[in-house]
């Protein structure tokens, strides 16, 4: 889990992505691989195999959800608007990091005694709160906090006793981490392992990476949602912690290509390995601007099920994510053997 | 217990006018046991070793207070505790006298709320001179449901059966320790009663009974959290008043020991008669202990004899215990 | 006095718990010199006796409790059902870190339905029967950890903001705890014509039992509270209610606060180069000086008061310029008690 725990606690907000990109390169370069960069930020391994053999990519996304400072207040506090979509409701009295010098700050709200009555039930909206990072006035902020400085939540990685792991952005350092992890499997398809930039603003990199590298098989590794909290319907609840990982069979970007879904199960099935739909039509994934590129790109997703994602902290269990990785290896060695179905 | 629960609950008790049901507790008890004072509270004095535990029971029940009878004889009032408009209307009311009467209301214009002025009882009286044989400016009315008992339940409106834990308690006490005994009047408004008879005694301690409303209901959203038969409810933390650990963990532990089950709860709304105990004098560590009772609106109550026997024998154990502060 | 606020933040002491900060409030007493006791209430008294015999009392206070939530029950799933205990705003609860004191400290988080699930609008805040805490526990292992009327506590964090600024939780009333330890601290060097018991008060937050029953039993001749209040923060600012950030700190004025005491506290400011700044209140303080007012026969009150932002929520910030200001203003008035306060000390009937 130390690579886990590197990666969530990194600062990558969509456009500043580079302390990610770092530990990824120190990580993988054990596996003696080139690292190649983008114009837009996307980071690419390329392992090579055999040429006869289908060329999978592996897909995740570098980038979580993210503040940017957008002015300052007289008093100093820096106001902000979101990069990525943020539930409302979960930003009043966090902590964060603001900027890659990881200047602490906090986001307040003001007192409930002195709130008016009929303002009580109403959420402030994101343009109404502010970071205070302790600053004077406002020229100390802009010199500490230009704008366009991105902030993330300052939540610390942690497992706890019961196997549950909690930190910020599994969605999606899980899918990196699950990445890294499967990319040392052995199989004689090249595997490409693409980690890319700006999903949370709608998938910006995911193209760029499937038109360069063309892959004939794209599995996209992501965090979920689990629906699984009170009061939720069974046929409502997107996925369950505990569950197992993921297989989606549609969502509101992509329709996974039924016989490849199947394939995914079976590989499963065969090798023990649990896993659940993703219940609900909800969401996108890279996998869906990815599928249009180079003529029509086939892709699956596998995700771990993580409660709470896009909020400052998210749960999710170190068993589903070791068999999400299990499944993915197990995925490219059934492709190895019996090639992509038609 | 059964006998003693299936009396009171007869009895009508309004806040201000509890003698009926205080008659009745004396002799339930002992005939000229105990005390009253001019606000009507019952006091019995145990007296003997170790820190003063006042343990205390309201006597009172929702009630309406009469203020003014027209010439028609139809009768005006103002709601004594709170109540909620909608949960008296139509509703049949008993007086201190034994006469019964209706609320009715006279017609509301579309969209204006119904407020309790422009409520009235008939008593069935023809005029006001016929009504003043029975009813009285300053009386306080309260509702009437009849009672009915099925094996181990009893169906009917208010049926004090904290009230009735207590007498049982009292009868078949046997400790060293000093205790006071108090029924308390107009606890409904407030405590009032209590907080008179706490500024007096200045105990240590007080325990309390109360109820707590049962959610073993159809579809209820929180069922299984307090279930009637299902013992005794411990209330372990009530709104901006905190319930003492040390006496808490002591009920805990008796009703494990003598395998009497009991329920934990936290109390939502927040009681000003508990309040006026606890903050009297130099704060008071208070503690209360609750029957589940399932409850249709401010007089509909249906509840099981099994947790009033239990609750009984829990306090008994408890005030026999040594404390030590 | 930072480290001595961290340690007073990283304590947990919700409304009616109070024993572990009673103790630390004790304990760093006890190294400075002081006589140290606690009571059944969890208060937590520390005493500097006074040169002079048949010196007036004062009793100088500030609660120890913070803001919490409590477990009112289980679903079916394992989760746990929460409520406010002793004044969380529920508005900012969803996606922030807890602890929930079992049998043990669990780690859980206050969750927030995914918004393919929320039906009606997302404009509302979740309302508080809705919430619930996750521990990540399965159904029946977390009923042998937790039982109803545990505690809940926002999760302990000290951060160090710039320009000597705290963020942290609870620094409400902990900077008062820290304040007063620091006034014991400097008084401990003098000849004090007046005896002082400190109290660390419990259960503030409902209702002030702690000071009540503190009062009650040291009958003191005057009792001054060290509280914290709103400060003046972006979009939210405008007299009564707040007061400005970081310029020092404030003091009480109103009905039940006495005057002379008031221009005395003021007085000692101004000796020292250093301005309080006015608060007034109407029926209350919102301290728990109100209750020491009221206790038994009643004694003269004065308040002093922190200015902070984002009072009650998870994460406060304070200025420590002002506490520091607050401790000097203190301390010179301890130490040079004008003639016109024996009135005040006499008119107080014990």
């Amino acid at each position: 889990m130390l690579l886990l725990e590197k990666l969530t606690n990194a600062i990558g907000a969509p456009g500043d992505e580079s302390e990610v990109r770092k530990i990824l390169i120190d990580h993988l370069a054990k596996l003696d691989l080139e690292a190649i960069i983008d114009h837009s930020g996307n980071l690419f391994f390329v392992k090579e195999g055999k040429t006869n053999k289908p060329r999978i990519m592996l897909d995740a996304h570098m980038d979580e959800v993210a503040l940017q400072v957008m002015g300052y207040s007289s008093d100093g506090e820096l106001r902000i608007q979101q990069l990525g979509g943020i539930d409302d409701r979960v930003l009043g009295s966090k902590y964060v990091l603001v900027g890659s010098e990881r200047i602490k700050g906090v986001i307040g709200l003001p007192p409930i005694h002195t709130q008016e009555r009929d303002s009580i039930e109403t959420v402030y909206k994101t343009k109404n709160l502010v970071i205070d990072i302790g600053a004077k006035d406002k020229e100390e902020a802009e010199k500490l906090a230009p704008i366009g400085t991105t902030v993330v939540f300052d939540t610390e990685f942690e497992l706890w006793e019961n196997n549950v792991v909690k930190g910020k952005s599994f969605d999606d350092r899980a899918g990196c981490w699950a990445v890294a992890k499967a990319l040392v499997v052995e199989t004689e398809c090249t595997l490409i392992a693409s980690f890319t930039f700006g999903e949370e603003l709608g998938m910006k990199g995911a193209a760029l990476s499937a038109r360069c590298y063309e892959p004939d098989l794209v599995i996209s590794l992501e965090g979920t949602t689990a629906g699984d909290m009170p009061e939720v319907p069974e046929h409502q609840m997107c996925c369950k912690m505990w569950g197992g990982p993921v297989i989606t069979f549609e969502d509101k970007g992509i329709i996974i290509p039924k016989k490849l879904r199947l394939l995914l199960e079976e590989t499963a099935k065969k090798n023990n390995i649990p896993y659940q739909y993703k219940g609900t039509v909800t969401g996108g994934t890279n996998a869906g601007a990815m599928q249009f590129e180079a003529g029509g790109t086939q892709c699956v997703v596998i995700a771990a099920p993580c409660r709470y994602i896009h909020s400052p902290v998210s749960l999710a269990t170190k068993q589903d994510l070791e068999q999400m990785v299990e499944l993915t290896k197990a995925f490219i060695q059934t492709i190895d053997k019996e090639g992509i179905p038609s | 217990m059964r006998d003693i629960i299936s009396l009171f609950s007869r009895i009508a008790s309004p806040s201000g006018f509890e003698d009926f049901l205080r008659h009745a507790i004396i002799d339930t008890i002992a005939p000229n046991i105990g005390e009253t004072d001019f606000m009507g509270n019952l006091i019995i004095k145990h007296p003997g070793t170790g820190p003063k535990i006042l343990v205390e029971v309201q006597m009172d029940e929702e009630s309406i207070v009469i203020n003014h009878i027209d010439k028609d004889g139809f009768v005006r009032f103002y709601p004594a505790s709170t109540l909620k408009e909608s949960e008296v209307i139509n509703r049949q009311v008993i007086f201190p006298s034994g006469a019964l009467g209706f609320i009715g209301v006279e017609e509301i214009e579309e969209g204006s709320k119904c407020s309790f002025d422009k409520m009235f009882i008939d008593i069935g009286a023809r005029d006001k001179k016929i009504a003043s044989k029975f009813v009285s400016i300053g009386d306080h009315a309260s509702f009437s449901t009849p009672v009915r008992v099925e094996e181990d339940r009893i169906v009917g409106g208010n049926l004090k059966i904290p009230v009735a834990v207590l007498s049982w308690v009292v009868k078949n006490i046997d400790t060293s320790n000093n205790l006071v005994f108090a029924f308390t009047t107009q606890g409904k408004l407030g405590g009032r009663g209590a907080a008179a008879v706490v500024t007096r005694e200045q105990p240590d301690l007080i325990v309390t009974l109360d109820t707590f409303p049962a959610t073993d209901t159809p579809n209820n959203p929180n069922k299984a959290l307090v279930e009637i038969e299902n013992g005794p409810v411990v209330i372990v933390r009530g709104m901006l008043i905190n319930r003492d650990p040390y006496a808490t963990s002591i009920l805990d532990e008796l009703a494990e020991s003598s395998n009497i089950p009991i329920q934990r709860a936290v109390k939502e709304p927040f009681d000003y008669h508990d309040f006026r105990m606890a903050s009297a004098l130099g704060s008071i560590p208070i503690v209360t202990l609750a029957i589940p009772i399932r409850k249709f609106g401010i007089y509909g109550q249906v509840a099981s004899f099994i947790d009033a026997t239990n609750a009984g024998k829990l306090l008994v154990k408890t005030l026999r215990k040594k404390l030590t502060k | 006095m930072k480290e001595t606020l961290k340690k007073l933040v990283t304590t947990c002491s919700v409304s009616g718990c109070e024993h572990d900060i009673a103790k630390l409030f004790c304990d760093e007493a006890k190294m400075l010199g002081l006589e140290v006791w606690t009571d059944e209430y969890h208060n937590g008294y520390a005493q500097l006796k006074s040169v002079k015999n048949k010196a007036p009392h004062i009793m100088i206070s500030a609660h120890g409790d913070e803001v919490g939530l409590v477990v009112t029950g289980f679903t079916p799933e394992g989760f746990l059902r929460i409520a406010d205990w002793s004044g969380v705003d529920h508005k900012v609860l969803p996606g922030s870190e807890v602890v929930v004191k079992g049998r043990k400290d669990i780690p859980a988080i206050i969750g927030i339905l995914p918004p393919h699930l929320q039906k009606g609008d997302s404009k509302k805040t979740i309302p508080e029967k809705k919430l619930y805490a996750d521990t990540g526990f399965e159904g029946n292992k977390i009923k042998e950890l937790v039982k109803i009327g545990d505690h809940v506590l926002y999760k302990k964090r000290f951060e160090e903001l710039k320009n000597d600024r705290i963020a942290a939780c609870a620094i409400d009333d902990k900077i008062g705890l820290t304040i007063l330890l620091e006034t014991a601290k400097k008084c401990m060097k003098v000849k004090l014509d007046v005896m002082i018991t400190f109290v660390c008060t419990s259960q503030e937050e409902i209702w002030a039992y702690g000071a009540r029953r503190a009062s009650w039993s040291l009958k003191p001749d005057l009792g001054i509270a060290i509280d914290v209040c709103p400060a003046e923060q972006y979009n939210e600012s405008g007299p009564p209610d707040y007061v400005p950030f970081g310029k020092g700190a404030s003091i009480a004025v109103g009905p039940t606060a006495q005057p002379k005491v008031i221009k005395s506290l003021k007085d000692a400011a101004s000796r020292i180069n250093l301005k309080l700044i006015e608060n007034p209140f109407t029926r209350g303080s919102g301290t728990e000086a109100d209750e020491v007012w009221g206790c038994g026969l009643g004694r003269p009150v004065a308040i002093l008061e922190i200015p902070i932002r984002y009072l009650h929520q998870p994460v406060e910030v304070v200025d420590m310029h002002s506490v520091k200001e607050c401790v000097n203003i203190l301390t010179e008035f301890l130490t040079f008690l004008p003639e016109g306060l024996e009135e005040v000390f006499k008119n107080a009937i014990a």
